[in-house]
């Protein structure tokens, strides 16, 4: 056989061998990290169902305390009350019976207002835009503070999570808002496009911005803001704190709807 | 760096002198070994670590003892393919340990990855030509030229883009 022939094809099987280890190595390399990949996937996707199930126990037993407070105490009171008006009748102390019928009045409104809270049925029966709606309604009835919903196209029913955890969240910001940043206006904007739905909150107190709210997630306690990032990973919706401007700060979510 | 001043002078400088290149091309090798090993030696972890310096340290020595025994004026070929074996060993035991690390996902923006590349192509192809060096000098000259420039360009190519991929 010719010798320079054997040279050539020698060193040809030689680079052969060489670059068949260094395929090896790559091919093996990506497998391992398609495997790795994988995992991450399954643990991700445990994650979320994990954290679903927890937001739906935790919806669950406020819809149960909810039906005990409608369904058990109210009627409950509701027959105090009766019982009480019949008793005026008969007696002469008349001030101290309206007086605690005034007082049940009022309890048999708070606890109205707790199961409203607990459970929001318009939220189920209803959708999204009209729960905003009397959110903002239940807002303005104080006399410190002006509340507007404004839909800049009708919501259309969305997937209860969905519908749930953007209700839960903007209440949970309303709350944080009256609490904390003492505004005169609040408004909750809400608008659609297709596979995206955006609400923004906004008000004229002394709001706080997307850097302070990132710092504020990390710290012992602020457990509002804490579940709300929970709801919102819940349903892979994002959310931003923005000053506008002086007086005017925005909270603005984001969520797809698959 | 050290390649490519031994090219300029073994081309410029001794060829047209007609002086004798072996013992630089033998002083290349044992360079060449030294500071791959260098190179490869913060891959070597703990107690290996002082093994693999014995072991670099016995090769480099057998391989200059090799070269003053037959002659410093003739090309070692037997000690330049000892070293080309340990060359191709290191190759396949840096890609070993980038395996074992796991730490790289994407292999191209790894520096360490393209010069165990370069090791595994570059000395896996001339071994071969080292095997027929004696029958490639007599009358086969420009065989060993274009094989040997081939693979040299490619070497010194992978090299480059190794140092392209060193992180600052």
């Amino acid at each position: 056989m010719d010798l320079n022939f054997l040279v050539v094809v020698g060193t040809l099987v030689m680079l052969a061998l060489g670059g068949g280890v260094v395929w090896f190595v790559i091919l093996y390399q990506r497998r391992v990290i398609q495997s790795q990949i994988e995992i991450e996937r399954i643990n991700r996707e445990k994650q979320q169902e994990l954290l679903n199930a927890s937001i739906q126990s935790e919806e669950q037993e406020r819809m149960r305390i909810a039906a005990e407070l409608h369904d058990d105490i109210a009627p409950t009171l509701a027959s105090v009350k009766l019982y009480l008006s019949t008793a005026a009748l008969k007696m002469t102390d008349t001030p101290l019976i309206a007086q605690s019928k005034a007082l049940l009045d009022e309890s048999l409104q708070k606890i109205r207002n707790i199961a409203h809270k607990l459970q929001p049925s318009t939220l189920y029966y209803l959708g999204l835009d009209v729960s905003l709606q009397a959110l903002a309604d239940m807002i303005g009835q104080s006399d410190s503070i002006h509340a507007a919903y404004a839909a800049h196209n009708k919501l259309p029913r969305l997937p209860e999570n969905i519908e749930l955890s953007l209700y839960r969240v903007v209440q949970e910001l309303t709350h944080n808002i009256l609490k904390h940043a003492h505004p005169q206006l609040l408004t909750i904007e809400s608008t659609t496009v297709p596979g995206q739905v955006t609400l923004v909150v906004s008000h004229n107190g002394t709001g706080i911005t997307q850097h302070l709210f990132e710092e504020l997630i990390y710290k012992k306690g602020a457990i509002g803001l804490k579940n709300i990032v929970t709801r919102l990973k819940s349903i892979e919706a994002s959310i931003y704190f923005e000053q506008v401007s002086v007086s005017l700060f925005t909270i603005t979510i984001q969520a797809p709807i698959k | 760096m050290a390649g490519f001043l031994i090219d300029l002078t073994l081309s410029f400088v001794l060829k047209p002198l007609q002086l004798n290149r072996s013992w630089i091309a033998n002083l290349y090798f044992l360079v060449e070994f030294i500071c791959i090993s260098l190179y490869l030696r913060p891959r070597a972890r703990g107690t290996a670590n002082l093994y693999y310096d014995l072991f670099w340290l016995a090769t480099a020595m057998l391989y200059t003892g090799l070269t003053v025994h037959v002659s410093i004026y003739q090309t070692n070929t037997l000690g330049a393919s000892m070293l080309h074996l340990v060359f191709i060993a290191y190759g396949i035991w840096g890609l070993y340990s980038i395996l074992k690390d796991l730490n790289k996902l994407f292999l191209d923006q790894s520096e360490f990855f393209w010069a165990c590349v370069a090791f595994m192509l570059y000395f896996s192809g001339n071994f071969m030509l080292l095997l027929f060096i004696a029958y490639l000098k007599q009358g086969q000259a420009a065989l060993w030229i274009y094989i040997h420039c081939g693979l040299n360009i490619g070497y010194r190519a992978l090299l480059a883009l190794s140092l392209s991929r060193k992180k600052p």
